[in-house]
C-alpha cells in the first residue's frame, strides 16, 4: 500500500534487462520484434506483445549484438537494466510542477508567453490554421499586417476590418509577433495560419447566426483550431453547439471557448460557465492571473455533462494588439486567456500532429497541475509542448 | 395587431447527420413547412431562418430534422472595459 509518507525508490538488478521496441506499428510489437529476440538468442518468455517490451536476462556482448541487429534493420530500441521497485520511508514533498510563484511583463515577452512556455518550446504553429471567431482584425496593424491573414465577414452590412479592438487582442494572443522592437512579443503561435471570422459587429454583439456561421467557414477552410472568446451568460447548454462541437471534432477540428466573466469572486459569487463553452464537445478555458490565482471574474464550472472548465490560462493584464493609434492594449477576461491555449493547441498540433479528440487529450494532458479547485481551473496551467530534446 | 406567437424569429435547425448530404431537400421541406431560410451550413448541417412560434411544430416535423432552436444574442464587453 502506498502511502503519502512512503515513497517509490529503486534499484538495479544485475544480468537482467528491459529491452524497449519503440515502435508504433502493431506488426512490429507483434511479429518483427520477438522475431529478432528470438534470432538473435534472446528468450521471448517474458515479451509483452501490446507493450513491445521483454525482459531478458543476458551479458553486454550478448546485447551489444541485439543493439547492433536492431540498428542494422532500423528497428529503434531502447535496452534499460531492469529496477527492483520498493517503498521506503520518508519523503520530500513534490511539487506539482516548476512554477515561479509570479509572472511580470519583460522588455521581450509577456508574462502569459513566459507562463505558457511558447518560447522555450521552440515550436510556432507553422502550418496549422487557427480561425479566431470575434468582432474580425485591424487589418493594417503594423505587426499583424504581414501575416497574410484570411478574413471574412460574417456581420450584414460590415466588413472583417475590427471596429472594436476585442478581436484583433485575441488574433495577436494566437498568432502576433513573439518579438518586436518596442515591447515584450505577446503572439504564442507566431507562425500559424491565421483565419479571422468576423462574428460580432463592432457593437461587440453577434447572433448564433453569424457564429455558427463563422465556425462553418473555419471547418470549410480546414482550421484545427477554432478560438471563440465569446458568450452568452446562460447557464442553459444550447443545442446547436453541442452538435457544432461533436461536428467539428469529427472534422478534424477543436472549438476553444472563454469560460465567462460572470464571477465577482472577492463578493463570493463564483458565476458559472455560458454558452458555448458549456457544451459538452467545446473546450471551456478559464482565466489566470500572474500570480497563476484564478482571476475575480473567471467563471465556475457549471454542474452539468459538459459544463467544466477544462484547462485555464493567462487572462489578467494581458498586453496585445489592439485596433487604430493605440497600436496595443492590457486588458483582463477570460477572452484573453482563451487565446493563450488556442496558440498552445497550434503549437501541440504541429508538435504531434494531432487533431480533434487527440489534440484536447493533448492540451489536457500538458497542462501544469495547480494547487486550485479543478472546477476552477480544470487541468491546470495550459503549456506549449516540451522541446524537441527533452521530448 | 399581431400576437408575439404570429411574428417571425430566428431559429437554428440542426439536421440529422444521416440526411446532411442531401441538405437541399431539407431545406426545400423546411422552406415548404414555412421556414424562411437565411442561411444554410453545409459543413455543420445547419439551417439558420425565420418563422412563427406557431409554425414550430412543422418545422420539428420534417424528417431529418434533430433540434429546433431559438437563435441567442451574444455580445462582449465596451472596447473600453478593463474586464472583456
Amino acid at each position: 500500500m502506498h502511502t503519502p509518507e512512503h515513497t517509490l525508490t529503486t534499484t538495479t538488478r544485475s544480468g537482467r534487462f528491459v529491452v524497449v521496441f519503440d515502435s508504433a506499428d502493431p506488426q512490429v510489437r507483434e511479429d518483427s520484434a520477438p522475431g529478432l529476440l528470438s534470432t538473435e538468442g534472446f528468450s521471448t518468455e517474458t515479451y509483452f506483445s501490446r507493450l513491445g517490451v521483454a525482459v531478458v536476462d543476458a551479458d553486454s556482448d550478448h546485447l551489444n549484438a541485439l543493439r547492433s541487429r536492431c540498428q542494422a534493420e532500423r528497428r529503434p530500441v531502447h535496452v534499460l537494466p531492469e529496477r527492483i521497485y520498493r517503498v521506503l520511508d520518508a519523503a520530500p514533498a513534490a511539487r506539482p510542477a516548476e512554477l515561479p510563484d509570479s509572472f511580470t511583463d519583460t522588455e521581450e515577452l509577456t508574462w502569459g508567453l513566459q507562463a505558457v512556455r511558447s518560447l522555450e518550446s521552440g515550436y510556432t504553429g507553422a502550418g496549422v490554421r487557427v480561425a479566431v471567431l470575434d468582432t474580425g482584425v485591424d487589418l493594417e496593424h503594423p505587426e499583424l499586417a504581414g501575416r497574410g491573414i484570411v478574413a471574412e465577414s460574417f456581420i450584414d452590412g460590415e466588413t472583417a476590418q475590427d471596429g472594436h479592438g476585442h478581436g484583433t487582442h485575441c488574433l495577436g494572443t494566437v498568432g502576433g509577433p513573439r518579438s518586436r522592437e518596442d515591447g515584450p512579443g505577446y503572439g504564442v503561435a507566431p507562425e500559424a495560419e491565421l483565419f479571422a471570422g468576423k462574428v460580432l459587429g463592432d457593437d461587440g454583439s453577434g447572433s448564433d447566426t453569424s457564429i455558427l456561421s463563422g465556425i462553418d467557414w473555419a471547418l470549410q477552410q480546414e482550421c484545427a483550431v477554432i478560438s471563440m472568446s465569446l458568450g452568452a451568460d446562460v447557464p442553459e447548454v444550447h443545442p446547436p453547439y453541442v452538435a457544432a462541437g461533436r461536428r467539428a471534432l469529427e472534422q478534424g477540428s477543436l472549438i476553444i471557448a472563454a469560460a465567462g466573466n460572470n464571477a465577482r469572486r472577492s463578493s463570493g459569487e463564483n458565476g458559472f460557465v455560458g454558452a458555448p463553452a458549456n457544451s459538452p464537445y467545446v473546450m471551456a478555458v478559464g482565466a489566470l492571473d500572474p500570480q497563476l490565482g484564478i482571476a475575480d471574474f473567471s467563471a465556475r464550472t457549471l454542474p452539468g455533462r459538459g459544463g467544466q472548465v477544462d484547462v485555464a490560462g493567462p487572462g489578467v493584464d494581458v498586453l496585445s494588439a489592439w485596433t487604430g493609434d493605440q497600436r496595443h492594449r492590457i486588458i483582463s477576461g477570460t477572452s484573453m486567456a482563451t487565446p493563450h491555449v488556442s496558440g498552445v493547441a497550434a503549437l501541440l498540433a504541429e508538435a504531434t500532429g494531432f487533431r480533434a479528440r487527440e489534440l484536447w487529450a493533448e492540451i489536457v494532458q500538458e497542462a501544469a497541475r495547480l494547487e486550485l479547485p479543478s472546477v476552477d481551473v480544470g487541468s491546470g496551467l495550459s503549456l506549449a509542448p516540451p522541446a524537441e530534446e527533452q521530448q | 395587431m399581431t400576437s408575439p406567437g404570429e411574428r417571425p424569429v430566428g431559429w437554428i435547425v440542426t439536421v440529422d447527420e444521416e440526411r446532411t448530404a442531401r441538405l437541399d431537400e431539407v431545406v426545400a421541406e423546411l422552406q415548404a413547412a414555412g421556414l424562411r431560410v437565411n442561411r444554410v451550413l453545409t459543413s455543420l448541417g445547419m439551417v439558420h431562418g425565420r418563422a412563427t412560434e406557431e409554425q414550430l411544430e412543422a418545422l420539428r416535423s420534417v424528417d431529418g430534422v434533430v433540434s429546433v432552436d431559438r437563435e441567442q444574442e451574444h455580445r462582449i464587453s465596451p472596447p473600453d472595459a478593463e474586464v472583456q
